[in-house]
């Protein structure tokens, strides 16, 4: 499988040991991203970098794993629900006139959405490659729906979401 | 005797503190997450009885509501792939879900509360029981956060409504950016007490 190096720059200390064994010259940038187009994913940087700031990232990725119908229909349950909370959450914060409840309530609001994010995820959309993930913009798509970026959309479909 | 706490999973043993639980003063919260003494639960306790639910047949359209969860779930998985303008782009998308919800019919802090006790008494109950049933690890996974969470949503939502705005009073709110567990307080913890990511994974709420 084809890979390419990619820095963390959180966790990178700039002690440049992988300027010093890259031997394509990608990790010594202006910008501290290394140059996916000199790469060569040897993984030499990553080896040597003594703060674990280097990984590498496959180019494509491998199918997911089948989900059972019983698990997706089941949650939803807690898809609806928490889509639910967050709106309601959303609506008293907007409403909502003392200080420490406006912040409580967005803490709500931004909670239940991760919740459903991670319950979306097991779902059968955890990889943005994935058919199932292409399939859901593409419907979209063909429903044309008011002041929605379509351009955008089909954008990702095309370039950003192929897998090969 | 020991009592787990349901947020954290915090165990109060009786023996190594010499204080019998029931003895606690009822504000006793627990030191790592804040959840209140009545979130601990005894640990030999016995199993509840799930309360099972009939899932309607015909439940395929997603909401936008869960649309714009999956595509800002989608733009997370962009960013975990480096892939920074895509995942910005796919985010776009799920903001405009995001502002297209349709408005709710009864919107209040009790509703609020009631949605939360329903997760917590039949839907995570019964996600956690299919995922079991079928195998599924990383359901049960998020099943298990999801409940913790949950609880701790309703453990801030029952003291506000009990002590009003004096249980927020010069603190601040803090949200792990990977599980969603609420931390309210001086500083972010150290580690979330659900998913263990260390603090410097939690957002601040901003102020108005
Ligand atoms: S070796 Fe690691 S820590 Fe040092 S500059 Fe390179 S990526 Fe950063
Ligand atoms: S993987 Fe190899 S070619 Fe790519 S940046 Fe690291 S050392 Fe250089």
């Amino acid at each position: 499988m084809k890979k390419v190096a990619v820095r963390n720059l959180r966790l990178c200390t700039k002690d440049c040991i992988c300027l010093y064994v890259c031997p394509s010259g990608a990790t010594d940038t202006e910008d501290s991203v290394i140059d996916v187009n000199k790469c060569n994913g040897c993984g030499i940087c990553a080896e040597a970098c003594p703060s674990k700031a280097i990984s590498l990232v496959p180019l494509s990725y491998p199918l997911q794993q089948a989900k059972k119908e019983a698990v997706l229909k089941t949650n939803r349950l807690i898809s609806l629900s928490k889509a639910k909370a967050e709106k309601m959450a959303h609506d008293l914060a907007d409403k909502c006139e003392d200080d420490g409840l406006y912040c409580l309530l967005k803490a709500i609001e931004r909670s239940s959405r991760l919740m459903n994010e991670d319950i979306m995820r097991e779902s059968g959309y955890m990889l943005p490659q994935s058919d199932n993930a292409k399939k859901l913009i593409q419907d979209i798509i063909d429903k044309k729906p008011e002041g929605f970026d379509l351009k955008k959309a089909q954008k990702l479909i095309n370039q950003e979401l192929n897998n090969d | 005797m020991r009592y787990i706490c349901s947020v954290c999973g915090y165990v109060y043993d009786e023996e190594v503190e010499g204080v019998p639980f029931a003895d606690l003063p009822s504000d006793y919260q627990c030191p790592l997450c804040t959840a209140p003494k009545d979130f601990f639960e005894a640990a030999e306790k016995e199993e509840k009885k799930l309360k099972e639910v009939t899932i309607d047949e015909d439940l395929h359209e997603l909401s936008n509501g869960e649309i714009a969860a999956t595509l800002s779930n989608l733009a997370r998985g962009l960013e975990k792939q480096y892939k920074f303008e895509a995942s910005k782009d796919m985010q776009d998308l799920a903001d405009y879900f995001t502002g297209n919800l349709p408005s709710l019919e009864d919107s209040s802090l009790e509703a609020l509360s009631k949605l939360i006790d329903e997760d917590l008494e039949v839907n995570y109950p019964n996600v956690q029981k299919c995922a079991q049933d079928n195998n599924d690890r990383g359901t049960q996974r998020i099943a298990v956060w999801g409940t913790k969470v949950s609880n701790i949503i309703k453990a801030l939502l029952d003291t506000y409504k009990k002590a009003g705005e004096k249980a927020l009073l010069g603190k601040k709110v803090f949200v792990c950016s990977v599980c969603g567990f609420i931390y309210v307080g001086e500083k972010a913890p150290e580690l979330c007490p659900v998913c263990k990511v260390p603090s410097w994974k939690f957002e601040e709420v901003k102020r108005r």
